[in-house]
């Protein structure tokens, strides 16, 4: 224990533990993932900031950013199997609370890949595999209580329902195995993004009364909140001149494209194995960020992720693992659904987490 | 957030100055929607209330509704009783809709028949006072229904339905006339009255009428005599109209000289060959005025009183048929209001007005030119003459709307109303007054028809009383200027670009329940407007419609 404490205090010196890479765990990927015994592997684990855990204050060490996320609590099963010799299955699916200190998020994650090793290592040559995945994100809905500042209105408050991302994404993924155990991995991938969101509500105040606004595309529509004063207010508006200066599908359901690329290496010493890796993720998104520009607000599309594991075998086919991550752009490219025009500003800051879990090999 | 609009401020004038202010809203009472039909031909624009305290009053609390240009009507959230239903057009005749129908619970048809029924018949009795089928269910059989070809599916029971309204209407006409009230309330009650005596005196006792003898003028005598008599007790029945009736002669006298004129009228809708003819007659019998009329003419000359003897009343009744079939009105008629000259006034300043005519207004080529913005004392100039005497009945009341469409290619429109004014008459003098918690609504369009809204203006006209006077040389004022110019001022964040308005504007006004007619007697058009009071999404959702009779011309809004 006094090695995972360790781990922490270390990540939180560094001042951003971080969630990991575009696809969940990116950051350790590795050509040759199946486990030393058995065919598969089982992992249960815990993902964690608070402020409790951030000692340092780290997650306002933001850059451009007042919004910071404030806590985030996971839980995430995965698996693995292994197909052949060669062919390896994952899947994962992942809970997540997200809170930004006025708004709580709740996405459920999941994640499906194959795995295919093209070379083995001989040599200098590393073992060499392709995998492909699809991932994604969504949520019942999501709502904001922070206002929004739109060219044509504040918005109090905005509520997305059924929000989601869906991802495909292909790496190519080289793994040297050096002496004593040591590993030295390098990916390179590259996928699309394509969000998409059930309908968008919001509530704005206009000379003094609360509107209730749905959109459908850009149009919208408004209905008083009552009481409403004591003078002559509109009742009900509907809109779609596009004055609200809103443009709905490309701020909240964008597509993109991004590559990544990593490095990471794991080593041991007796019953202990590290991991420490580094990502880094490049995304183009479609319009979302050109409206940012034209609004004179910041966008974000580079992430760079560093991530640190120390798992414990305590059996020869169980182990205790304890990891910090930590992004220097929250999780824009964990949960792209989650980056919008109007929650982008949030992604100008570090953010990093600290998880634990059991892993077995079967 | 700015919404721009163009006309929003000459309607929420207008609308203002007509004082329509409007209540309505009232308690679900169900769980399911409920729906129904409103025929005496198809009633479109009528106001359908869920009678929930069973007492055969449209009560102000009461869940209310309207129906469509079909009659079709719906609560959505139900109705598990007996619904009254008032107001409204005939689909087939274009006529107003005089009386107030009523049905019970369960019914889905509401009719001059069901209202018999509501009133105290049962469904055999009215069948056979009818010599309709033994078991025509009444409830729920439209006797307006059509086949393909668009004849009457029934057409036995369409023209029994609007026969025994003829009898209802005119007899209620009659009375109210004499009584010289105008306004629903008093036709309401009224009807409601005699609807219940013809009920109580068909329940037993001959046919009204059948396929082969027609129309029993013996059965119409009783029914009026028994009309008279229960209209002169009833408490809810204006004193005027009480007096009025004794001082006709009271039930033998009257049901005497009109039995035959009545007999006749609903005959002639009896005779109807096919849907066109039955349509065509009943426009012309139910617009016709001649009973009362002449009746009004025979009691103020003194022919007709409690002094008439049996074989006057004879006489009487023998040429009161012979004008009471022909398609004109038989005398002028009296007991309304008119603008002197037809002309309005229109002053800028509140002192000053320039005079224009009514033909002014509905010219396309000239219309009424209005300054643009407008001072806070603009106002209308309006002198009114009376022909005759009339009052309302205690607690009537009037809506008003009006319509203004953008000309010259924008979208632009803007519709208004306010309901539920109280009006009444004092002397020569037209007092209405806007309860504390009326409904005044606009509905606008912008003029690229992107953008829409319904704006509630009730607490600006709440509490307003406005005095128009009849009286010689008496000129009465309309101040409107404020309200617009409160909406430019209060609402311009909103509604942009209303003070850059400039150009030609459509206007519809529409006021019912007023007796205001043209200066030499004849009616103005019968007008209807539909106010949406909601949106769905982008689309106009529910409404209100305000029909009655109105004007149709032309502003144009200058520097």
């Amino acid at each position: 224990m006094a090695i995972l404490r360790r781990v922490i205090a270390i990540f939180a010196v560094g001042g951003w533990l971080g969630v990991a890479g575009a696809a969940p765990l990116d950051v350790f990927l590795t050509a040759t993932p199946e486990p030393s015994v058995g065919i598969g592997t089982l992992e249960l684990g815990v993902d964690r900031m608070s402020t409790e855990l951030d000692v340092f204050n780290l997650r306002n060490r933001t850059t451009n950013s007042t919004t910071a996320t404030q806590s985030y609590l996971a839980q995430h099963i995965s698996g693995g199997l292994k197909l052949g010799e060669q062919g390896w299955v994952s899947g994962n699916l992942n809970q997540r609370a997200i809170a930004d200190g006025a708004t709580d998020y709740r996405y459920t994650s999941w994640q499906i890949s194959g795995q295919y090793r093209l070379l083995e290592d001989q040599s200098w040559q590393p073992a060499t595999a392709l995998r492909v995945s699809a991932w994604g994100n969504f949520a019942d809905q999501t709502q904001s209580s922070k206002a929004v500042v739109m060219p044509g209105a504040v918005l109090n408050s905005v509520k997305i329902t059924r929000p989601a991302d869906q991802q495909l994404q292909a790496d190519l993924i080289g793994t040297w195995n050096l002496a004593g155990g040591t590993q030295v991995n390098a990916s390179l991938g590259a996928g699309t993004s394509e969000l998409s969101y059930g309908a968008l509500s919001a509530t704005t105040t206009i000379d003094g009364c609360n509107y209730n606004l749905a959109f459908t595309g850009n149009a919208v529509y408004g209905v008083v909140i009552l009481p409403c004063g004591t003078g002559i207010y509109v009742k009900e508006v509907y809109d779609n001149s596009g004055r609200l200066g809103i443009d709905v599908a490309n701020e909240i359901a964008w597509r993109g494209r991004f590559v990544q690329a990593g490095l990471n290496a794991r080593w041991q010493d007796g019953p202990w194995t590290w991991r420490a890796g580094y990502l880094f993720f490049l995304v183009q998104r479609e319009a979302v960020d050109a409206i940012l520009a034209s609004r004179k607000r910041a966008s974000y599309t580079q992430n760079h992720t560093i991530g640190l594991e120390a798992s414990y075998r305590l059996q020869p086919n169980l182990q205790l693992f304890a990891y910090g991550l930590m992004n220097s752009n929250s999780f824009f490219n964990e949960i792209p659904v989650a980056y919008n025009s109007s929650t982008a500003a949030r992604f100008g800051s570090l953010y990093s987490v600290l998880g634990a879990g059991v892993r077995f090999d079967f | 957030m700015r919404f721009d609009y163009l006309l929003i401020p000459t309607a929420t004038a207008l609308a203002a100055a007509l004082l329509v202010a409007c209540g309505g809203a009232s308690s679900g009472v169900g769980s399911t929607p409920t729906s129904g039909l409103a025929v005496d031909g198809y009633l479109s624009g009528s106001k359908v209330v869920c009678d929930s305290n069973d007492n055969g009053v449209a009560g102000a609390g009461e869940t209310t509704t309207y129906t469509d240009t079909r009659g079709n009507f719906t609560f959505p959230s139900g109705c598990k009783h007996g619904v009254i239903v008032s107001g409204g057009t005939s689909v087939d005749t274009g006529l107003a809709f005089v009386g107030q129908l009523r049905s019970p619970a369960g019914a889905t048809m509401v009719t001059p028949l069901t209202t018999l029924i509501a009133s105290g018949m049962t469904q055999t009795e009215l069948n056979k006072a009818l010599d309709l089928p033994t078991g025509t269910d009444l409830l729920t059989t439209d006797p307006a229904a059509t086949n393909a070809n668009g004849e009457l599916k029934n057409p036995s029971l369409m023209k029994k339905t609007l026969a025994v309204q003829q009898l209802l209407q005119k007899t209620t006409e009659l009375f109210v006339g004499l009584g010289s009230l105008v306004g629903s309330q008093a036709t309401n009650t009224v009807y409601t009255e005699v609807a219940a005596a013809f009920a109580e005196q068909l329940k037993t006792g001959d046919a009204l009428m059948n396929d082969t003898d027609g129309v029993s003028s013996d059965r119409v005598n009783t029914l009026v005599s028994a009309a008279v008599t229960r209209t002169s007790t009833a408490s809810t029945v204006s004193s005027d109209i009480k007096t009025a009736l004794a001082s006709a002669g009271g039930a033998t006298t009257i049901a005497t000289v009109v039995k035959s004129a009545l007999t006749s009228q609903a005959q002639e809708i009896m005779d109807g060959s096919n849907s066109a003819d039955i349509t065509a007659k009943t426009k012309d019998r139910q617009g016709n005025t001649s009973i009362v009329d002449t009746v009004k003419v025979a009691v103020a000359s003194g022919e007709m009183g409690p002094s008439t003897s049996a074989e006057d009343a004879d006489f009487l009744d023998r040429r009161l048929n012979t004008v009471a079939v022909k398609p004109t009105e038989a005398v002028a008629p009296t007991d309304y209001v008119y603008l002197d000259n037809n002309s309005i006034g229109f002053s800028a300043d509140g002192v000053s007005a320039t005079t224009y005519s009514v033909s002014d207004f509905q010219s396309s080529t000239s219309g009424i030119r209005i300054k643009w913005p407008m001072a806070d004392s603009a106002a209308l100039k309006l002198k009114l003459k009376a022909n005759g005497s009339f009052t309302f009945a205690p607690n009537q009341k009037l809506s008003a709307a009006v319509r203004i469409q953008e000309k010259g290619g924008g979208s632009g429109e803007v519709r208004a109303f306010t309901d539920n004014v109280t009006v009444s008459k004092s002397g020569d003098d037209i007092i209405l007054s806007v309860p504390d918690l009326p409904q005044a609504l606009i509905y606008g369009v912008s003029g690229n028809a992107q953008t829409k809204a319904v704006i509630d203006f009730a607490s600006k006209v709440k509490g307003i009383t406005n005095t128009l006077s009849t009286a010689s040389g008496a000129e009465s004022t309309v101040m409107f200027g404020e309200v617009v110019n409160y909406g430019i001022n209060g609402l311009s964040n909103q509604f942009a670009k209303m003070s850059e308005m400039r150009g030609k504007y459509l206007v519809t006004i529409v006021v019912n329940e007023l007796p205001l007619r043209k200066a030499d007697g004849s009616k103005f058009d019968f007008l209807s407007i539909d106010v949406p009071t909601t949106l769905s999404g982008g689309a106009p959702g529910s409404h209100i419609p305000v029909t009655g009779y109105g004007l149709v011309g032309y502003i144009t809004l200058t520097d």
